[in-house]
């Protein structure tokens, strides 16, 4: 298990989130099929960073972008959805 | 007195309570021991020298060591539902009335039938079965039989657990692991520094390698120095000191899991601690390693260091006479002791040459002459040992023997270092310290004291206080660095040369007798035969042989092992590495780690507000998910088919009420929410008046139906949505997730307000009658409320949300009040429909009438189907893109396979359509399948069978029959059009 | 190369020196028909199969660390065939059949156990989609069956299983024909298998780089030296993503850690593999004695073979439940793997995007007993240049027509499979 920081609750436990994906915005409604099966088919699967989306749904009913890294677990930092990286 | 027989228990001595003699019982004989006795030390004390058979070969075996690395004296413990098998006696504190057994034997222990298996031991070295049991085939399932008879250790234990087992999470600043002088010493270090500490220990008493020596700290005893150190810790407030608690395991971000084991009297068997710690220091000491040796297996041969602790600990003499065989001068330390207990020492047998051995040793071995350059050849004894022959290196036959019942073996020290390789750096081996040295890669990873290969008590201490220092900068704090202010005498050896043959058995008839891992019964030759067929890669040889894969885990057997390998193979043991280290450090108890998730504690269970009003009711309850729900409300004496077929009827008949708590409500509160909805639904919903419902299907990024529901809109910007009670949570984090991650200018605000409503269905005929009674500030009549219309009144003093929706196809209201309402509407609906005999009604007679209406639920809804699957494809916005419109249309041209979901009803009027069945054409290949049933029922409205399938586009079949083979069953059936009953809907609208 | 006999065990006995090597190591030549990335079971199978069925034996299988080290050697050893989606019907179908007779085949006791195996039930939904899984199967010739809760007790008289919450059980589909066999020896068998036929194996041979030219693959760059070729199969589970950005292929895979853990040795107690469908989480017992368990993958991507405490906690926590006789024993040992899972949850098996490359990965949790089938598919389709007909569903053209095999109908979510 995991500490996650929320950027509105702070550090809290894996538990009380939900894990989301690698956090890739979708494409436009009216994109191509080609480019929304790319989106959902696609993956890096990095060994290493990744960005990715963890719902704090046992807390603040945010999302949230957390850093980690694939390979140690550590985690570099959350960030709100909009905020850049 | 039992205490009497305890032949091997000197006078005086040890860290027991002689005042407190205790009874216990080992394979029925009843003996006597004392408070802070271990089982080992107790049978020690009563000269008991067979505990237990090993695994494979069933030969007898003593106790070996003193702690957690046993691999010999495994037992069951307690009787009855208590009984537990498996436990290493020199683990197993002694208490009253103890009962312990053997296990693995047959008759009995001393006369075990299994040690036949011995004599085919030749035939059954590393790997045997890999090549044989193969033919006939199936040979190996008769067999595996038999080997399966003779598989596992103890007998698991029937019956419910009768003991009582907690977690507790908690969090520190510094967690320190081992109360050994430098885990003592780095607790001392930290104590005032504002910080929280915890400080962990496997054994009842600090002080680990303290209490097995004649050390003293600042002028007192070791073991009386630590007592004293962590007792002024513990009170010392920020300190949390844990004995007879094992850290078993070190995860990712510092949470580090200790099982403890509480004392008698205590209702709670065992603690379970997650402590997540910001720093860790390890500081778990080192395991004496033993010696491989022809013999080296037999009842009496033990650790060096044990054979010293067993004295110091519990005032026992593990023998009368001794050999001692060491490799290192680190042996020679158990000298002192064996003279205390007045064990004889016959001679000291050195694997290393006359050059190689500490004068510190020879000082010790005083008169006891040293037998340098040689090797025990050979041990004998009827069951115990009875005498030791030794060899010079160089030659095969022994030069001489020695009477001696016991053999005190000394190959050095492994530092503990599992707990951190569990954070997957291997540790790396050090030929000056001959052993492998842990690698704390981590920031917040600081090791300490023999754990990281230091050997002697002062420098123990110095990194004990070093270890502090760093953890207190690295959080942040200043510290400068302090010098030890304890004063240590210490007389103890270091190992000094460490040197000789990891296994000093030559040719294969001995190196069948030289054990590597005793409980598996490994031996250098099985690692010599597994090598030689190229199994030499470290994992493959543990894979093959089994070594290190026993109850000990190899805390004694790895390393030795890994030596001998570089040794067959040349290679230096660096290269050749380690075996991954697996957690737990020891093992733990499957009921410790379940802790409190017993019973209806194991899983949420999550009640609807009128949950105590269907008890009273009479409903039988069912799990449906997290949900405890209504299936039916049997009367007096009706089983729940009667029950459910007597509420569809009383509901098509007149009325019936239905409890809706559990379906997912999201208010959208903004001016985009019609917007917004346009995106997530594939209907349009942006053209909603106020005060009207619309059916809605919400799909995947991927074309797929995801979720169905109602969309209210209540206000202008104000719209109320529901998700099926399956679905409540994916589809909140589903929006939430597209309103906050994806399209975050859309200004909407997404409200769950599922657990605030609590509602009720009110369906049949006399729906409305019922509904006029209750409700007030409202019009009722069907042109005020019409059909999907949408109402806010009162029932009684309560605020009301009034949904004219239909799930059964009947004139129905879905009634919402505040949850804490739920009560008086109940009440309310109940009084205002006795004249018309309502009745609460299950989710089993709800979905018999949802069947008959043709209306999809979660077996039609099952990840996989497309809207237009489900006969929802003229529902979908054309002309506006949604989330999974893009898909939706590409896979609709791609997919060759389309299944179309149909109405069936039997052939014959009468035969229930089997649940689960497969569609085929019984005329053509009746074994292809070309759809599959997803709800069947007999309907008691229509009086016959019918059911809702899906069955593959373009299949016109006139001769089709669901079947069911597994339960035997065959059904011909007919494509009907849905819905059942009532097509026109006219109920509904009425 | 020995055969193995009760004959040679004897003579082994009797003079050590009889035994010889089981598999030894090449040497890397500079140029072969077909190379095989990954020593696991699934790469050594196809190399087997290339040469026991098609006389295709310039062939090398090169792997990083050492044979059968990565989920061959992890895994839980469950072999069943319950699946619901026609092209893993099939597929399973076939591969369970397979298993029976490998040992002779291999003249290697791989102890394939049909034991059975034993999915409950714990809703009246999933015991109709139980209900409808055997029926599939059983139209497709493949033995599954469903018990009520009285024979389920008959079979397992050590679970404690009722209709009452927290887990009620309603019933169960039985698998007779399923079971376990053991791991290791799968690799260890089809690499011996493999070298007596001529296949040169490599351990400690870490594939550095693909070289293409025109979208057809021309050679691998090891680190022993570059390897000329036109045909090379990926079957490196857990790192198929790494191998495939060596291609610049993207897979529709990501990896998930998975955990296992064994119990101390007990007395015969539980015959079937056992799982319970609330999550997965599932029990069997080896010849050892020892129990095995697992469950689902842990929840977030990644490449560490290791996962949380808590999570193991959580999962013996239901199985105790159903097994009581569990709570006395001790947790002796837990493991890590690192599964590709694909999107739709099923394997990705065939060529890729660039000729000559092809990928035999995704197998998630379901690898282990797709071994020899996999591989035998696999070899044919090379050698044929025809993909097998079983592993045609596997494609990657699934992902862009639609075709998708979502077991559990979770959708483009792997984390979710």
């Amino acid at each position: 298990m995991l500490i996650i920081p929320c950027p509105w609750c702070g550090e809290r436990d894996e538990s009380e989130f939900s894990y989301g994906g690698r956090a890739k915005l979708l494409p436009p409604l009216d994109a191509s099929a080609d480019a929304w099966q790319a989106a959902l088919h696609v993956h890096e699967n990095p060994d290493g960073w990744h960005e990715e989306l963890w719902f704090h749904g046992f807390g603040c009913n945010q999302w949230l972008v957390i850093r980690r890294h694939t390979r140690t677990q550590e985690i570099a930092g959350g960030r709100a959805p909009g905020e850049a990286s | 007195m039992s205490g009497n027989r305890q032949i091997r228990r000197l006078a005086q001595g040890g860290m027991i309570d002689r005042a407190k003699p205790l009874s216990f019982s080992f394979n029925g004989a009843k003996l006597g021991g004392f408070h802070g006795d271990t089982l080992a030390s107790a049978l020690i004390a009563n000269g008991i020298d067979v505990v237990a058979r090993s695994f494979k070969l069933h030969r007898p075996r003593g106790v070996m060591t003193d702690g957690p690395e046993e691999p010999n004296a495994i037992v069951t413990v307690g009787t009855g539902a208590a009984r537990t098998p498996n436990l290493k006696a020199t683990e197993v504190p002694l208490t009253d009335g103890l009962v312990a057994s053997s296990q693995n034997c047959w008759p009995s222990v001393d006369h075990d039938f299994g040690a036949v298996a011995g004599l085919m031991s030749p035939l059954l070295g590393a790997g045997f079965y890999y090549k044989t049991f193969m033919a006939p085939q199936g040979a190996w399932t008769f067999y595996e039989k038999m080997i399966r008879r003779a598989a596992g250790l103890g007998r698991a234990t029937e019956g419910l657990d009768p003991e009582t087992y907690e977690h507790r999470h908690a969090q520190c600043d510094v967690l320190i692991i081992g109360a050994g002088p430098a885990g003592l010493a780095a607790a001392q270090r930290l104590a005032g520094s504002g910080m929280r500490i915890m400080l962990c220990d496997e054994r009842r008493q600090p002080g680990g390698a303290l209490q097995t020596t004649s050390e003293t700290i600042d002028g007192a005893p070791g073991s009386v120095w630590a007592h004293a150190a962590a007792e002024s810790l513990g009170s010392s407030g920020d300190t949390t000191v844990l004995q007879h608690a094992t850290a078993v395991w070190l995860a990712d971000h510092g949470l580090v899991t200790i099982a403890q084991r509480l004392g008698a009297g205590i209702p709670v068997a065992q603690r379970l601690w997650f402590v997540r710690a910001r720093h860790i220091i390890v500081a778990t000491g080192a395991i004496e390693r033993p010696l491989c040796f022809s013999g080296n297996d037999r009842p009496g041969v033990m650790l060096s260091s044990a054979a010293g602790a067993y004295r110091r600990r519990y005032g026992v003499a593990v023998g009368s006479r001794a050999v001692v065989h060491a490799n290192n001068d680190s042996g020679y330390n158990c000298l002192v002791e064996l003279g205390a207990a007045g064990i004889d020492v016959a001679a000291v047998v050195d694997l290393r040459p006359a050059a190689r051995i500490g004068d510190g040793a020879r000082e010790r071995a005083g008169t006891i002459p040293i037998h340098a350059d040689s090797r025990v050849a050979r041990t004998s004894g009827r069951i115990r040992l009875q005498h030791v022959a030794v060899a010079s290196h160089g030659e095969a036959d022994p030069r001489c023997s020695f009477d001696a019942d016991l053999l005190c073996v000394a190959g050095g020290w492994s530092p503990t270092v599992h707990l951190l390789a569990h954070r997957g750096t291997p540790a790396q081996f050090d030929p000056d310290a001959a052993a492998f040295l842990a690698q704390a890669k981590e920031d917040h990873l600081e090791l300490a004291g023999s754990a990281a290969g230091i050997t002697d008590l002062a420098a123990c201490l110095e990194s004990g206080f070093r270890a502090a220092e760093n953890a207190l900068a690295k959080l942040g704090l200043e510290a400068t660095a302090r010098a030890v202010e304890q004063s240590v005498v210490s007389d103890v050896l270091p190992p000094g040369n460490l040197d000789g043959p990891w296994c000093s058995a030559q040719g294969t008839k001995r190196r069948r007798k030289a054990f590597v891992d005793l409980q598996n019964d490994v031996t250098a030759a099985d690692l010599e035969s597994a090598i030689a067929e190229g199994y030499d890669a470290v994992e493959h040889l543990k894979r093959y042989t089994t070594n290190g894969m026993g109850t000990d885990q190899g805390k004694l057997s790895n390393v030795l092992a890994i030596g001998i390998v570089a040794e067959i193979t040349g290679r230096p043991v660096a290269e050749i590495g380690h075996t991954t280290f697996r957690p737990p450090y020891t093992p733990v108890t499957f009921g410790a780690l379940v802790g409190p998730r017993i019973g209806s504690n194991l899983l949420v269970t999550r009640r609807t507000a009128f949950h105590d009003l269907h008890l009273a009711a009479g409903a039988v309850m069912e799990p449906a998910g997290a949900w405890l729900y209504p299936k039916c409300y049997p009367r007096g004496g009706e089983d729940i088919d009667a029950a459910i077929q007597r509420e569809v009827v009383s509901v098509r008949g007149a009325v019936g009420f239905v409890d809706m708590a559990t379906l997912g409500k999201f208010e959208l509160h903004g001016p985009d929410a019609g917007a917004f909805l346009d995106r997530v639904y594939g209907n349009r919903l942006s053209t909603l008046a106020v005060g009207r419902c619309r059916y809605a299907v919400m799909l995947r990024e991927d074309g797929v139906v995801f979720d169905d529901g109602t969309v209210t809109r209540m206000a202008e910007n104000i719209w109320h949505l529901t998700a099926t009670t399956s679905h409540a949570g994916s589809v909140y984090r589903h929006l939430t997730r597209l309103l906050q991650v994806e399209w975050p200018d859309l200004d909407v605000h997404l409200i769950d307000v599922s657990e605030q409503w609590a509602g009720l269905a009110i369906a049949g005929p006399r729906a409305r009658d019922v509904l006029a009674q209750i409700v007030s500030d409202v019009a009722t009549g069907s042109d005020d409320l019409p059909f999907m219309g949408f109402r806010e009144g009162k029932v009684g003093a309560h605020h009301a949300r009034i949904y004219r929706i239909s799930f059964s196809g009947e004139l129905a209201y879905e009634v919402f009040v505040f949850a804490n309402a739920a009560a008086d509407l109940w009440q309310a609906v109940m009084e205002a429909g006795e004249s018309f005999d309502i009745c609460p009604y299950g989710y089993e007679a709800l979905d018999v009438m949802r069947i008959e209406k043709g209306h999809i639920a979660d077996g039609e809804i099952d990840g996989r189907s497309f809207p237009g699957d489900l006969g929802l494809g003229r529902m979908m916005k054309r002309d506006t893109p949604f989330l999974g419109s893009a898909l939706l249309r590409h896979y609709g041209e791609q997919r060759k396979r389309q299944p179309v979901l149909v109405g069936l009803t039997a052939l014959d009027g009468k035969s229930r359509i089997p649940g689960g069945a497969i569609l085929i054409d019984r005329n053509a290949d009746a074994r292809k399948p070309i759809g599959h049933v997803t709800a069947t029922i007999i309907s008691p409205t229509l009086g016959k069978p019918i059911a809702m399938a899906m069955l593959d586009s373009g299949q016109t079949s006139q001769s089709l029959s669901a079947v069911s083979p597994a339960a035997g069953l065959k059904v011909d059936v007919t494509v009907t059009a849905m819905p059942f009953f009532d097509p026109a809907g006219e109920r509904m609208r009425s | 190369m020995t055969h193995y006999s009760l004959l040679q065990l004897a003579a082994e006995a009797l003079l050590p020196s009889r035994r010889g090597p089981a598999f030894e190591q090449s040497e890397l030549k500079s140029r072969y028909d077909v190379v095989i990335v990954g020593g696991g079971g699934h790469g050594l199978a196809t190399a087997y199969y290339l040469a026991a069925q098609h006389g295709i034996t310039n062939v090398a299988v090169i792997e990083r660390g050492w044979l059968g080290g990565g989920n061959t050697g992890r895994n839980t050893t469950i072999i069943r065939a319950d699946y619901l989606m026609p092209g893993n019907v099939a597929f399973f179908g076939h591969a369970l059949g397979m298993w029976p007779t490998l040992s002779r085949e291999l003249n290697f006791n791989v102890m394939f156990s049909p034991r059975g195996y034993l999915d409950l039930a714990h809703s009246e939904g999933q015991l109709d989609h139980f209900k409808r899984r055997a029926n599939v199967l059983a139209l497709n010739g493949i033995g599954a069956r469903m018990a009520d809760l009285d024979e389920l007790r008959e079979l397992e008289p050590a679970l404690s299983i009722g209709l009452e919450p927290p887990i009620p059980v309603l019933g169960g589909l039985v698998q007779d024909t399923a079971g376990t066999a053991r791991h290791d020896a799968v690799a260890w068998g089809y690499a011996r298998g493999a070298r007596k036929l001529g296949v040169d194996i490599i351990q400690g041979c870490e594939v550095l780089g693909l070289e293409i030219e025109n979208n057809h693959l021309r050679a691998v760059k090891t680190n022993r030296g570059v390897v000329r070729t036109d045909t090379a199969v990926v079957s490196v589970a857990g790192n198929s993503s790494r191998v495939a950005d060596m291609a610049g292929v993207k897979l529709p895979i990501e990896t998930y850690p998975v955990q296992a853990f064994v119990s101390e040795p007990l007395k015969p107690i539980l015959h079937r593999v056992t799982n319970l469908n609330l999550g997965y989480a599932y029990a069997g017992q080896t010849d050892k004695g020892e129990i095995v368990m697992g469950g689902n993958a842990e929840p977030m991507a990644g490449y560490a073979q290791r996962g949380s405490p808590l999570r193991i906690a959580e999962l013996t926590a239901k199985l105790v439940h159903i097994m009581p006789f569990l709570s006395r024993a001790r947790l002796m040992r837990v493991w890590g793997g690192i599964a590709d899972i694909a999107t739709d949850g099923s394997a990705v098996v065939g060529p890729s995007p660039v000729a000559g490359l092809h990928f035999n990965a995704g197998w998630g949790y379901s690898g282990f007993k797709a071994t020899p089938a996999a591989g035998w598919c696999m070899a044919h389709s090379l050698a044929s240049g025809k993909t097998h007909p079983l592993i045609e569903p596997f494609g990657f053209e699934r992902f862009s027509s639609g075709a998708f095999l979502d077991e559990g109908g979770a959708g483009p979510y792997p984390w979710l499979h």
